[in-house]
């Protein structure tokens, strides 16, 4: 802050010795008109100072007349620091300011002789402003200022630097995690502070599985390194806040919580760290779609063809069993359980992709066990429908496993088949012999 | 034969599957002048004859015999039908009817005296 003044008496002491001068003049000569003067000067202050990066600013401005006369089209003419808005003024009336651009000019009109008028301009320092502001102001008006060296002041504004930076963790879906399915969320970076955070770098260091498949900032970039996702999310102002949207995939096979660790840092030292960096520490479940599906094909070669006529009594006929499991996690100890119909014998073999099988009476049971999500495999059976079977064949197929199953009504099938009778027959009739 | 004999009707009935046939139905269809008498090895019943086999399995043969007797209309040569059936559809019906023909022929007993008379 800086505070001219000049002292009033020394300015009297002058109007004395002209006044003196004046009245030594011969008698009887015309008298000259007397000079009007006005010794106007200006004062600065800027208050706060220091000043917050994005904080108000306001610069006080007192100008005096100092005399003798009165100062007419009194003005004020200074260029605001390039860092900084003007936004208002506030003085007594009749007194106005404007700025264009960084020029600012306040017309004080009329000042009489030890007259002070108050200017208040405030202005709105950038978010970005760093170092020191300085506003440099001259006052003048119409009559001649004898002491023009006080007609100029400036205001020397030191700038601080107020960065906040708050991280979270929002929209996380699902919750819990599940094994193999995806994961999103957004890490949201706000500032909080006046000022504005540069060279912002956001880190979240990941657990080993997941998988990102998406990175979607709300500006910069961002890039995957290693197990760190990391954003360059360059200057984040005051009261903004910017989202990444991230997309993963869970490893199908983990069980384990997954642990997020994320911070971000700017250039700026930071108002409050605490808030700078976030846990998140998310449950996991598994959930396995298992699915069978089963049809009657041809038989005794076994194809996937469907059967486009139906099973005949005292043939061969086939069973393709399809299982598979839907995921998203991967599924544990699989079994899947196939009843045959009571009036088919298995006599034509079992060919199975889902690990070995075994048939217990009318029950055929295989183990594929550990079946990766996306994991599909087929049993194919090979019947004789007993040849005094007429009705409708039943053969019911069910999967079962470890993990909770999302959609449980497709883990068993009933595949029914209506069975035609061929029977040829024939007949002999010998000619009677009379008896 | 003459008229009012017994004619036996042998019938053979085989089934080459797959499929069982239960139940087989054998007709026989008389000539005019036969009528049903009796079988043995099949339940059945007459006009013509209606015999009724429970169940044929594949390669099963079953042998009955119908008797039919004849009246004093019949005459020459006459033909009996036989059929079978299940409710089994049957791909090769060729083999399901069967004919038997016979022939009637009228034995006579005119037996002639000469006697002499003496005016």
């Amino acid at each position: 802050m800086d505070i001219k003044r000049k002292s009033y008496a020394t300015l009297r002491l002058w109007l004395g010795l002209l006044l003196l001068l004046g009245s030594s003049a011969p008698v009887g000569a015309a008298a000259a008109p007397i000079a009007l003067s006005a010794d106007v000067f200006l004062t600065i202050q800027d208050m706060p100072d220091p000043v917050m990066a994005g904080a108000a600013l306001t610069y006080h401005l007192y100008v005096i007349n100092g005399g003798p006369d009165p100062a007419t089209g009194v003005t004020v003419t200074g260029v605001l620091p390039e860092s900084v808005g003007y936004e208002t003024f506030s003085a007594p009336s009749g007194v106005t300011c404007a700025a264009d651009g960084q020029a600012l000019t306040c017309a004080l009109g009329t000042l009489i002789n030890g007259q002070t008028v108050a200017v208040d301009v405030a202005v709105a320092v950038d978010p970005g402003a760093r170092g020191t502001l300085r506003f440099a102001a001259v006052v003048a008006g119409n009559e001649p200022d004898l002491i023009p060296a006080n007609n100029s002041a400036a205001a020397q504004t030191q700038v601080n630097i107020d960065v906040n930076l708050e991280l979270a963790f929002h929209d996380v879906t699902p919750v819990p995690a599940i094994a193999g399915a995806p994961l999103t969320y957004a890490l949201v970076v706000a500032n909080t502070g006046q000022s504005n955070a540069t060279q912002v770098v956001l880190t979240d260091t990941l657990p080993a599985e997941v998988q990102v498949t998406a990175l979607t900032p709300d500006q910069g970039a961002c890039e995957v390194i290693d197990v760190d996702i990391v954003c360059a999310l360059d200057v984040i102002g005051p009261q903004q806040v910017v989202t990444v949207s991230v997309v993963m995939r869970v490893d199908a096979a983990t069980r384990a919580p997954l642990a997020h660790h994320a911070r971000v840092d700017s250039l700026e030292p930071d108002a409050e760290p605490v808030n700078n960096a976030r846990w998140l520490v998310l449950p996991l479940i598994a959930r396995s779609d298992l699915r069978v599906q089963a049809w009657p094909v041809p038989a005794p070669i076994i194809s996937d063809t469907l059967m486009l006529e139906p099973p005949v009594a005292g043939r061969p006929l086939g069973y393709l069993i399809h299982a598979e499991n839907l995921g998203p996690s991967d599924a544990n100890a699989v079994s899947l359980r196939v009843t045959l119909p009571p009036s088919v014998t298995l006599d034509g073999g079992m060919t199975s992709t889902l690990g070995a099988c075994v048939q217990n009476g009318l029950h055929v049971i295989c183990g594929p066990g550990y079946m990766t999500a996306g994991f599909s495999g087929t049993l194919h059976l090979t019947v004789t429908v007993d040849a005094s079977f007429v009705g409708t064949l039943a053969l019911t197929a069910t999967i079962s496993g470890l993990e909770t199953d999302p959609f449980p009504d497709n883990n068993s099938v009933v595949v029914t088949v209506p069975v035609a009778t061929y029977a040829d027959l024939s007949l002999l009739l010998s000619a009677p012999a009379p008896l | 034969m003459n008229p009012g004999s017994l004619l036996a009707y042998r019938h053979v009935i085989s089934n080459a599957g797959p499929s069982d046939a239960a139940p087989v139905l054998v007709t026989d269809t008389f000539p005019s002048g036969v009528i049903f008498d009796s079988a043995v090895g099949a339940d059945c019943t007459g006009g013509g004859a209606r015999c009724t086999i429970d169940r044929l399995a594949p390669g099963d043969v079953i042998t009955f015999t119908v008797y039919g007797r004849t009246d004093t209309t019949v005459r020459g040569t006459f033909v009996t039908t036989a059929t079978v059936a299940s409710p089994a559809e049957n791909l090769y019906p060729d083999n399901n009817t069967a004919t038997a023909i016979t022939t009637v022929r009228i034995f006579v007993y005119l037996p002639l005296t000469l006697r002499s008379y003496r005016p």
